[in-house]
């Protein structure tokens, strides 16, 4: 079973509100997902659906090939950890009396509790938790019982750098022992640090379901390269019909990757040094702001 | 269900207001049991010096927090999510409030004789008679009447909390049925029930259920017979919990 999960023509409507419509899409085992889009896209709305906390009028949800009906997803819900909206905290406990409350046993908790480094306010209430704080106990009740998906929403909210780094290396380290990740960010350049596959989704619809990578390679690319003779890289390579142009002695090359051993061997053939080189592809914010115009576009002419 | 059940204890005693609750209780019970004169002491004793009013008032309020905080703290996401069944969470919490419940009146009864220990000395009167009844019969009977009458307390309030946005709307809701619904029952059965015999069957005079138990001459103002309150309080209790799950459910979390 290489799926985890499998989302299949989801809908929601709130009333007369339709808030997802054939929702489809899959999460490979080991994949941390990016679940990107818009407020009120409906991101939220989908972890609730797949945690069992709202019905949906049509679709199925799929988990480790078993389908989530109301009598399998309290078992099911065991082998999922999830921070959604905001982290599940009642004021009168302390943090530590949260996972005794959730029957963690003591090995488990400490494990969590030192990776997130709660040590110094673990006993205090939550009342006197920062925010960031907060959330860090709630993305710590995700992880405790070593789920096999962990959703988390907005998970660095709140967080300050430090936090943010610990909460990074964690869904790293956890994705790298097989634990998948449903991760939805709306800081992008944040969460393109974790994924692996990006989930665009607008208005209650799929744009696009896509590896990292091939989004990044999907759209606008260029070669930035910096010569000993940029003037004459760019007539060579622009008499080999390459799209080059000049600017800050820095030469921009518009080329996919697998040009670039053709613009090299051009080059060197010249006895042209080549000092710096770097690849200018699309960011996840750029891929996203692209293809949800790209949407909108299509909604404008529809 | 077992492990939502412990959780909801847990919970519950990790309250200060819980925990403080039976000495709360106990110290107005001691007021009522060392003030007036010995025919109210009398009255009082079978009344466990009025701890069964107090904890009325405590369930209430505990169990409007019970329900509504589960949506005012966003816990209720979990809760659904780690066991999917809205049902159970709902039964758990009004098995564990009923249970609270037992124990609370299990401590009254306790304090009641602590109480006329300290009231009356190494002589208790419990055989002596109090409306024509030994004041031990009327107690026990007034602690069990009043243990099933709570058991209707417990499943209206747990219906106005699913109705509520938040706990302070479900307690005050809660207290205003308990304090007012067996004088607005009586108004009720006062100037329709000639016309209409049915508005008997009210709920507001289910409450009565308890105290007729321990005063027989409450039928005068209940209309109804003892085995009819009990039934009557059965239905509305099966009515409640129905109701309170329904809106439990739907409530947008």
């Amino acid at each position: 079973m290489n799926d985890i999960l499998v989302v299949s023509n989801l809908s929601k409507n709130f009333g007369k509100h339709k808030v997802l419509e054939n929702v489809s899409f899959k999460v490979p085992r080991g994949k941390v997902i990016g679940l990107v889009g818009p407020n009120g896209a409906g991101k939220s709305t989908i972890m609730k659906c797949i945690l069992g906390i709202y019905p949906y009028s049509q679709g199925d949800i799929w988990f480790e090939g078993r389908k989530m009906t109301a009598q399998t997803t309290g078992t099911m819900g065991k082998k999922i950890g999830a921070l959604v909206e905001s982290p599940a905290i009642y004021p009168f406990l302390t943090g530590m009396k949260h996972f005794k409350l959730y029957g963690i046993k003591p090995a488990d908790r400490q494990r969590v509790i030192h990776l997130l480094g709660m040590e110094n306010y673990i006993n205090q209430k939550v009342t006197q938790y920062s925010f960031g704080m907060k959330q860090k106990l709630g993305i710590a009740l995700a992880l405790v019982n070593n789920p096999d998906l962990v959703i988390l929403d907005e998970p660095m909210n709140g967080l300050d750098l430090m936090s943010t780094l610990a909460v990074r290396k964690i869904i790293l380290s956890q994705a790298a022992k097989g634990t998948t990740f449903i991760v939805s960010s709306h800081i992008l350049s944040e969460l393109e640090k974790i994924i692996t596959d990006v989930v665009l989704i607008d208005h209650g619809k799929i744009i696009l379901q896509k590896p990292l990578q091939a989004l990044r390679e999907a759209g606008h690319q260029c070669f930035t390269m910096v010569t000993n003779r940029n003037s004459d890289a760019r007539q060579l390579l622009g008499n080999h019909h390459f799209d080059v142009s000049l600017t800050n002695d820095q030469l921009q090359i518009q080329i996919s990757p697998n040009q670039l051993t053709n613009v090299l061997q051009i080059l060197l053939d010249d006895h042209i040094t080549i000092t710096n080189i770097s690849h200018q592809g699309m960011d996840l914010e750029t891929a996203t702001l692209q293809f949800l115009k790209q949407a909108e576009g299509v909604v404008n002419h529809a | 269900m077992l492990d939502l059940i412990r959780q909801e204890f847990y919970k519950l005693f990790q309250k200060k207001s819980v925990l403080l609750s039976p000495l709360v209780i106990l110290a107005l019970m001691l007021f009522m049991g060392t003030g007036g004169n010995l025919s109210d002491r009398k009255y009082f004793f079978t009344q466990g010096f009025s701890g069964f009013q107090w904890l009325d008032i405590a369930i209430v309020v505990i169990g409007a927090n019970m329900m509504a905080m589960e949506f005012e703290y966003g816990t209720i996401k979990h809760l659904v999510a780690s066991h999917n069944n809205k049902f159970l969470i709902y039964m758990s919490k009004m098995i564990v409030l009923t249970i609270y419940d037992v124990i609370m009146h299990f401590l009254i009864f306790i304090f009641t004789f602590g109480i006329a220990i300290l009231v009356y000395g190494s002589k208790l009167p419990l055989h002596s008679l109090y409306n024509g009844r030994p004041i031990i019969n009327t107690f026990i009977t007034a602690t069990l009447g009043d243990q099933f009458g709570t058991i209707l307390v417990i499943t209206l309030v747990f219906l106005i909390a699913g109705l509520s946005r938040t706990s302070s709307i479900a307690a005050t809701g809660g207290l205003a049925l308990l304090i007012f619904g067996t004088s607005v029952s009586s108004l009720i059965i006062k100037s329709f029930g000639s016309a209409f015999p049915f508005v008997k069957w009210n709920p507001g005079n289910m409450f009565n259920v308890g105290f007729q138990f321990a005063t027989p001459g409450i039928i005068k103002q209940s209309f109804l017979t003892d085995s009819q309150l009990v039934i009557g309080n059965l239905v509305y209790i099966v009515l409640f919990i129905i109701l309170g799950y329904i809106a439990f459910s739907r409530k947008r979390i």
